[in-house]
């Protein structure tokens, strides 16, 4: 008697569902983010700059057309040369890409060279071309750059060069590949420290979890860029490079970490009393499959969101303590090194380009935090 | 209809809409009523009707993007003067002279429609000094007069004190005091009572219906309950998917009802009734409200309606067809020009009712035995957070739970039933006490196992959740949220399990096809079911159902409640209902046990509890119940309970129940009544249950229920 | 309230306490102490020191003694004496380095609040009230752009720009001639009229940051049911607003105030090194290049402090606009 009663007075149908596009009803979470997500017209453009930015780190050595410390004493601020794709052979106007020339002016009077560009001289320019050998990704033997002079040698500063000469395009792409896995890096160390003490916070409770605030709230109510100088200005002169480049993350990654443990902390307590969570524990599951089956999905999608906003302030810590010079040091180059050639205002007087690691600068974070607007946004699909 | 010109307001085919990125929304569609002066017509419909729309279009206070794309809002504050409300700028100075001074609105949740940043008093002179040329010294003492007219104790203290240092009943008296302050003509009530307790509610209804009197306002008030309907109204308008489908005076409305959804609706309700007490199916509405940009076409409650033919029903727009001067319904049965090929019998016959009237159910064979069982919260404070106090939230229950039978617990707000079910599932861990569980003759005690050994008990003790919203994972399809616990608990996999949840599919009610369905894709009620499905499938004995309908609207309600009936039929189930709805528990219950302040006060079988309770606040409770019938109104024995819940964390030295209770004596004040037999099967917690001779319920015969 | 005030300011004492150490702790960090920095370069001159000599010199600086008594004798210093050390390098009291840039570091730092407040409430309401509006939008890829540009390029290209263009430096916050002045009513005239510029460049990104909080929270509040009771009550929109969801929402926006004002002691090292402030900033920067240590602890426990303060301010104030705080 039952079924015949609930069969007429209850198979429901809700309109709402039946008219529904079919995909929304066994749409899981990602998917129902992405639709969410795609609606962000300026979130998609971040994201696409921000694949591109780490594609770019990915094939540095081949986007690059020189060296980053390849220098050229003759040419000290050379401004930027127009690449010409279309040149008027005897054939007619052809796709022979080309740049000009520079004739050198002395200016007596203020003790310097002028850099003129010369229509006269040409010099060829390829794409795919040979130059510099290197290894693509460290593993595949390569001497082919996208774009550089046929003739290896001539002179070709897309935009600009530098104080010794180098090529500030090379330098600054050089620069993206340090400058963007700074804030990753950063990111995954602060990852690491918020999720293990956000989740022993908020896991624990009572004493811990009290403990664990207070250290969160002295960290977050000092100001970070005094004691990162102090901190960096303790790495010893003598440490190479690479090992700087880690400890200066670790340093960024030393007061950011509290941000992501109250998001991790914060989700994990007011899922606890979640109802569905306390369905899980009436079914039986463990303690385990309740955190990684039914808690963890739920904030994963938060965690993503806070942890790509978290990136931009990365970058531009690591760009302000090198600008100032205690934090990576050349030979490393990341866009605060190559910034702080831009210190001096005489120099920038007469070289501007030395702004373009800058303007890398602005493009990423944009990038990064459209992308992260766009994430949080779409972070819970279920509102 | 009452020729309109001296209505104070005349509603004519009102529309708003609103538009968004999925479509337009016509939240009110061409809806007609009048309001005459002094009277109080109810605006009843379940949720997504669009009768707060209405109540808010009235102000024209509609928060973007809902806007009033026509109809005519004629509002007469004197006779002689007539304003279109609806034509007027909702921002311009003249809608504003109106609102505030000659209508004015009181709203569902007191706590966010009063602002906490602000004291109560400033809230309210700032409407005196709005509107009415006076001091500010004046308006203070006007505020102070209008917190004692709706009996705030202390007004002269309490004006400077902050939303959220008020009770809830408080703070609504604070905004009844605020809407009345400059005597309105009109009082809009937009489920002002609906998140109370229902002592409260009672006493609540009480005021609004006095100062009613006194002021010789009109009142328009928006509820989905139809027995505060039956307890206040004149006049009653019933919506459905933005359009008023009857309205008619409340005698007529409820006694000779025409409109099928109507009907159904007041059918649909539990009763309590002499015969009928936890007996009997409830005449369920099939199907849902549907979303409002899905609305059907034609009458937009054919696809529910039994008496509903293709072809018609769904093709043409109902006419307005009059019965009497003010009895209006919107229903192509009535209609005289194209009578439905229905004949007037079949409308009038109720659809058989199924003679479902089982005897208890209940056995001699205990399947739960809780002794002194004891949950409390530590209170914590400071900066070290030394504990403070403690809030006992279960404080020392006993009773016994029969194989087969349903027992209710029930209680207001904060009572600690929902902890006593939470803990019984050891989803707390009980400061005290015992839980013995009884399975293959043999007897565990559930409080003190440990949690690794639980597992097996979690198979047999299940629960159903009240709000179907939260307590679905939103992230897991229903195949993996009714699997997990067979899964978990190694009862099925693969093939298997898919088997077993289909098939719980169909006995919850839903199509099998909707197995790889998120949560999301499911309204309310739908929701509701999975979350029965889970708790049946590793087959359960006992299941602990947390207010499993409060957060469903009353069509939906009937058809979990009967949908729990047949389970339990089906499958030999125990259940432990938890509700603070009376009606319900009347409904499905064998027995009854009231909670207050963490201790049963009083238990027995349903019947003997309504008809003869024995304690003084269960005859409160009972006394409190509104029933929808409006023959009950007025009710001067009605006992009101003063006062709040008393506080779970204070020490009660004597029954916690005594500062509110009307027979206290000096005994009541320093000794704790335990909880003790006074009949056979009747327990009461109450020094003097015996010579106490308390009312019960006011009990209706069964053939008065839906008398023409 | 008063004695949420009391456990408030209660609570500062710890916190200071841990301050001093961090900062005792980071300056002495760096490899060696400054007797070996002085050996060093006495090398490089050519001087050779005897171990009697190197030894005597740590005595005279206390290096000698134990990490921890060290720190004891500098923090008693402090707290009893009102002595912070003498720097190494000027030879000079640390107090009397730091004085008169703390004062000016304070200034900068509020006049930026004070004008990142004035800019950025009025925005932020307009950007939401006003939601999808042109101005919104214009307002939202400001705030964007503001937020993404480092202060420092932005110090930068203000010099550039007016090098380049105006053939003068905006540097300093004051006109070479009252650099060394005593103060006087000019001095401070001469003050407002450089301030501007640091203070703008400062500013930016926490102007920008903040309409951002203050649209987001006026939008929740906007949605609010006492805002329908409010307008039901026949308030006008602007008085509405201002009384309202305003209210409400500047409740978080002080409650993030003392990020900000951290932000503002901390965003501001660097730019006053860019325009050559004579702010805290480049006085730490140059002390911890030459490991100068009783001046590097003395401004990292300054500026700390500095922004303990601010944050103490923001919760005390947060306290008396929000009386859900002041009376529970």
């Amino acid at each position: 008697m039952a079924d015949a009663q609930t069969s007429t007075d209850t198979i429901a149908v809700s309109p709402e569902t039946r008219n529904k596009d079919r995909g929304v009803v066994v749409a899981n979470q990602w998917k129902l983010m992405w639709r969410k997500f795609r609606k962000h017209r300026l979130a998609m453009i971040g994201g696409i700059a921000t694949i591109g930015l780490y594609l770019v780190v990915l094939f540095v050595e081949f986007l690059a057309p020189f060296p980053p410390d390849a220098y050229a004493a003759n040419f000290t601020y050379a401004p930027p040369q127009t690449l010409h794709l279309f040149d008027n052979t005897p054939e007619g106007l052809r796709f022979q890409p080309y740049v000009n020339g520079y004739i050198v002016e002395i200016d007596y009077n203020a003790g310097r060279r002028n850099f003129v560009i010369d229509p006269e001289t040409k010099y060829p320019v390829g794409f795919f071309v040979q130059g510099e050998p290197y290894r693509l990704l460290g593993l595949i033997e390569m001497d082919i750059h996208l774009i550089g002079p046929i003739n290896q040698g001539d002179p070709m500063y897309l935009a600009g060069a530098d104080r010794l000469g180098r090529d500030m395009l090379s330098r600054t792409i050089y620069g993206t590949r340090v400058s963007m896995t700074v804030g990753l890096i950063g990111v995954t160390f602060s990852l690491f420290f918020g999720i293990l003490f956000g989740g022993i916070s908020g896991y624990f409770g009572g004493v811990t979890d009290n403990f664990i605030q207070r250290m969160i709230e002295f960290l977050q109510s000092i100001p970070s860029i005094p004691l990162w100088i102090g901190l960096a200005a303790a790495i010893p002169a003598a440490v190479p490079p690479v090992q700087v480049y880690f400890m200066i993350t670790l340093i960024l990654a030393l007061f950011s970490w509290t941000g992501l443990a109250r998001v991790v902390r914060g989700r994990f307590i007011a899922l606890k009393t979640e109802d569905f969570v306390k369905a899980a524990r009436i079914d039986g599951c463990s303690s385990l499959r309740i955190i990684f089956r039914h808690m963890v999905p739920s904030f994963t999608s938060h965690i993503i969101a806070v942890v790509t906003l978290a990136i931009p302030g990365m970058i531009l810590a690591e760009t302000a303590l090198s600008f100032l010079g205690v934090g990576l040091r050349p030979p490393v180059v990341s866009w605060g090194v190559l910034l702080q050639e831009a210190q001096n205002v005489r120099s920038l007087s007469q070289a501007p380009w030395l702004f373009l690691p800058g303007l890398y600068v602005v493009i990423a974070v944009l990038a990064l935090n459209f992308l992260g607007d766009g994430l949080r946004d779409a972070a819970d699909p279920y509102t | 209809m009452s020729s309109g010109s001296e209505n104070l307001l005349d509603v004519r085919n009102l529309q708003t809409h609103f538009v968004t990125d999925d479509g337009v929304i016509k939240a009110v569609d061409g809806v007609s009523f009048s309001i005459p002066r002094g009277k109080t017509l109810c605006v009843v419909g379940e949720s997504g009707c669009g009768k707060s729309i209405t109540a808010r279009s009235i102000l024209n206070v509609v928060d973007p993007p809902g806007r009033i794309i026509g109809g005519d809002i004629l509002f007469r504050p004197e006779a002689g003067r007539e304003i279109n409300i609806a034509k007027l700028d909702p921002r311009g100075k003249d809608i504003r002279a109106i609102r505030g001074k000659d209508i004015t609105m009181i709203f569902q949740e007191p706590m966010s429609s009063l602002s906490a940043l602000h004291t109560i008093g400033d809230q309210i002179t700032e409407v005196i000094l709005l509107h009415m040329h006076t001091s500010k010294q004046e308006a203070r003492q006007l505020a102070i007069n209008a917190l004692r007219k709706v009996g705030i104790p202390r007004p002269a203290e309490m004006i400077d004190a902050y939303s959220f240092q008020l009770s809830g009943g408080m703070r609504q008296r604070a905004m009844i005091a605020m809407a009345l302050v400059c005597e309105p003509k009109l009082l809009i009530a937009d489920e002002p009572t609906t998140a109370l307790d229902v002592t409260t509610q009672a006493n609540m209804l009480d005021l609004i219906r006095d100062l009613q009197r006194d002021m010789g306002m009109s009142v328009m008030f928006i509820t989905h309950d139809l027995g505060v309907v039956a307890e206040i109204a004149d006049d009653v308008a019933v919506m459905y998917l933005g359009t008023i489908i009857e309205r008619g005076s409340v005698d007529e409305i409820f006694t000779d009802p025409k409109h099928p959804y109507t009907r159904a609706l007041l059918r649909s309700i539990p009763k309590l009734s002499i015969g009928g007490i936890g007996r009997g199916r409830l005449d369920a509405i099939r199907g849902m409200v549907p979303h409002p940009l899905n609305r059907p076409s034609g009458c937009p409650f054919h696809d529910r309606c039994d008496f509903a033919v293709a072809g018609i029903c769904d093709q043409i727009k109902p006419p307005i067809v009059t019965f009497s001067d003010e009895h209006e319904v919107a229903c192509l049965l009535y209609d005289k020009e194209n009578p439905l090929p229905v004949n007037q019998q079949t409308v009038d016959q109720e659809p058989a009712v199924e003679a479902n009237f089982r005897q208890p159910h209940s056995s001699d064979e205990v399947l739960l035995e809780v002794n002194d069982l004891k949950m409390h919260f530590p209170i914590t404070s400071g900066l070290f957070n030394r504990v403070v106090g403690q809030v006992k939230a279960v404080d020392g229950v006993s009773f016994l739970v029969y194989q087969g039978e349903t027992l209710a617990l029930v209680g207001e707000s904060g009572c600690g039933k929902t902890t006593l079910g939470h803990t019984l599932l050891r989803l707390y861990d009980p400061t005290a006490g015992e839980i013995l569980y009884t399975q293959e003759n043999a007897e565990v005690d559930l409080a003190k196992l440990p949690k690794n050994r639980l597992k097996r008990y979690r198979r047999e003790i299940r629960m159903v959740f009240q709000d179907p919203h939260a307590s679905l994972n939103p992230r897991l399809p229903v195949i993996e949220i009714i699997g997990e616990p067979l899964k978990v608990n190694g009862l099925a996999k693969g093939r298997a399990l898919e088997k077993r949840v289909t098939d719980l599919l169909q006995k919850v009610g839903l199509r099998p096809e909707y197995i790889h369905r998120y949560p999301h894709a499911f309204s309310g009620g739908e929701r509701q079911r999975i979350g029965i499905a889970r708790a049946l499938a590793p087959y359960p004995k006992l299941i602990v159902a947390d207010e499993p309908v409060s957060a469903l609207d009353v069509s939906i309600q009937a058809q979990i409640l009967n949908l729990l009936k047949d389970l339990q039929a089906e499958f030999g189930l125990t259940y432990l209902f938890i509700s603070h709805d009376l009606s319900v528990v009347a409904h499905i219950s064998d027995r009854v046990a009231v909670m207050y302040v963490g201790k049963i006060v009083e238990m027995a079988d349903t019947s003997t509890l309504f008809e003869q309770p024995h304690h003084p606040y269960t005859e409160a409770l009972l006394s409190a119940i509104l029933h929808p019938d409006p023959k009950t109104r007025n009710d001067k024995n009605r006992i009101r309970l003063e006062g709040d819940v008393a506080d779970p964390s204070f020490d009660h030295k004597g029954c916690a129940f005594h500062p509110r209770c009307r027979y206290r004596q000096e005994k009541c004040e320093t000794e704790v009544p335990a909880l003790r037999q006074t009949a056979d099967g009747h327990f009461a917690a109450c020094h003097f249950a015996e010579e106490l001779h308390l009312k019960g319920v006011q009990t209706i015969a069964p053939d008065e229920i839906l008398t023409r | 309230m008063a004695l949420y005030i009391f456990k408030r300011c209660l609570f500062v004492i710890p916190t200071l306490i841990a301050i001093s150490i961090v900062s005792f702790a980071i300056i002495n960090l760096p490899p060696g102490d400054y007797v070996d920095r002085l050996v060093a370069e006495g090398k490089n001159r050519g001087e050779n020191m005897s171990e009697e000599q190197i030894a005597g010199l740590r005595t005279v600086y206390g290096l000698d003694r134990p990490i921890t008594e060290q720190y004891i004798r500098w923090i008693s210093d402090i707290v009893l004496r009102g002595d912070f050390g003498d720097s190494f390098r000027w030879n000079l009291p640390v107090s009397t380095l730091i004085g008169e840039r703390l004062l000016l570091t304070v200034a900068l730092s509020l006049s930026t609040l004070f004008f990142i407040w004035i800019v950025a409430i009025p925005i932020g309401i307009l950007s939401a009230v006003k939601q999808y509006s042109i101005w919104d939008y214009v307002f939202t890829f400001i705030g964007f752009i503001g937020l993404a540009i480092p202060n420092f390029l932005i110090a930068l290209a203000l010099m550039y720009v007016s090098f380049k263009y105006l053939g003068q430096s905006v540097g300093g916050l004051f006109s070479p001639e009252y650099l060394d002045a005593p103060w006087s009513l000019e001095k401070v005239l001469d003050l407002t009229s450089h301030i501007w510029i640091p203070m703008v460049v400062l500013g930016t990104a926490g102007t920008a940051a903040l309409i951002r909080t203050l649209r987001a929270n006026m939008l929740d509040e906007l949605r609010r049911p006492y805002v329908v009771t409010a307008r039901a009550k026949g308030l006008s929109e602007l008085r509405l607003i201002i009384k309202y969801p305003l209210r409400h929402a500047l409740n978080p926006f002080v409650s993030s105030l003392n990020d900000v004002f951290v932000n503002l002691v901390s965003g501001g090292t660097i730019v006053a090194v860019v325009l050559g402030l004579q702010t805290i900033g480049p006085l730490l920067l140059e002390a911890f290049r030459g490991e100068d240590m009783f001046l590097a602890g003395s401004a990292i426990l300054m500026m700390s402090m500095l922004a303990v303060m601010g944050t103490l301010f923001s919760d005390l104030l947060l306290a008396w606009l929000d009386p859900r705080i002041r009376l529970r």
